[in-house]
């Protein structure tokens, strides 16, 4: 009875450590617009992109992630509650869309500015105890002109573990494995700076490029992201160690 | 000695959990303030991006007119100088 405690316990101890990871999360932002800065005291919002503009209201198309632990329709209750508060503002839902990641509820927001009535469209998905917000957002007298664009990117958002797995081609896949690798060698007492110049690296960002041009510059700045972030992981730094 | 192996795996066992129950319970008390924020943050940038640009261009044009005012005010004293010291 009690070694059958012991290896009961012993093996809850090792679940009671268990750590789960985020998935990766990306859209495909319409073609040409920047990764943009965003206020740091969002840390929800993960990545930014919009039209560069001299001037006037810059459109633009971003994604947040929230830890939840609720309905898709509690959410949607909350995020009602949260923008009707705002003075001026409306908020309605518009139904569902279909995404590469499941389907998602599509909502519109109105909200005044100095600019002029902005419309924001925030496409909000539930899964497995994260939701992942993207809001899209224009004057209401320019949208029209974002509209297919940023339907395209509503149906492109995609949730995956393997940031290499969505890529269609295999061949595709497994240089980009293999470029990866090159660059992860070197980690070992590697420095990032120095990582960066290297024609290993400039081959892998190749490659990388090559494969945004379908799956765009958000997934493209995730693999290069995920990339120097393994790289670190195993060893290396982001500058020379003063000795 | 099995009885001080079985008390030190259940206490191995229950300090996680007892500190994953309280960050549980933490983060429902968030929740119950927080949740939509995301949706909240993905707003608030969609505005404030631009208001950022403004901000930054603004900055940007005072630095510049702040410069050529500099500028123009010490070739002014230069000029005034020279025209009193030199006859």
């Amino acid at each position: 009875m009690a070694r059958v405690l012991l290896l009961f316990f012993s093996l809850l101890s090792l679940f009671a450590y268990a750590h789960s990871t985020e998935p990766f999360c990306f859209f495909r932002p319409p073609k040409g617009w920047q990764r943009g800065e965003f206020p740091k005291s969002c840390r929800q919002v993960r990545v930014l992109f919009a039209l560069p503009k001299s001037e006037g209201f810059q459109p633009s198309i971003g994604l947040a992630v929230e830890p939840v632990h609720v309905s898709l329709s509690e959410y949607l209750k909350k995020v009602r509650e949260i923008h009707e508060k705002e003075k001026g503002s409306q908020w309605r839902a518009l139904g569902k869309v279909h995404t590469a990641a499941g389907q998602a509820q599509l909502t519109q927001i109105d909200s005044p500015s100095e600019w002029g009535l902005v419309r924001m469209l925030q496409l909000i998905l539930v899964k497995e105890e994260a939701v992942y917000v993207v809001t899209a957002a224009a004057l209401k007298e320019e949208f029209s002109q974002f509209y297919k664009p940023f339907q395209e990117a509503f149906r492109s958002l995609t949730l995956t573990e393997d940031l290499f797995q969505v890529v269609d081609q295999m061949e595709r896949r497994e240089r980009l494995k293999e470029k990866r690798e090159g660059v992860l060698a070197l980690a070992e007492g590697g420095v990032l700076e120095a990582l960066l110049k290297k024609a290993v690296w400039k081959e892998f960002a190749k490659e990388v490029d090559e494969a945004s041009s379908e799956l765009g510059s958000h997934w493209q700045f995730l693999a290069l992201k995920e990339a120097q972030e393994e790289f670190l992981h195993r060893g290396g730094t982001m500058q020379p160690q003063k000795l | 000695m099995r009885r001080c192996i079985l008390l030190l795996m259940l206490f191995s066992f229950v300090a996680p959990l007892a500190a994953d129950g309280l960050d549980e319970y933490k983060e429902d008390a968030d929740n119950l303030y927080r949740t939509g924020s995301g949706a909240e943050e993905g707003a608030f940038t969609a505005i404030s991006t631009s208001m950022l640009g403004w901000g930054i261009g603004l900055s940007l044009g005072i630095a510049i007119l702040a410069s050529v005012l500099h500028q123009s005010s010490s070739s002014h004293a230069h000029t005034t100088t020279s025209s009193t010291t030199g006859q």
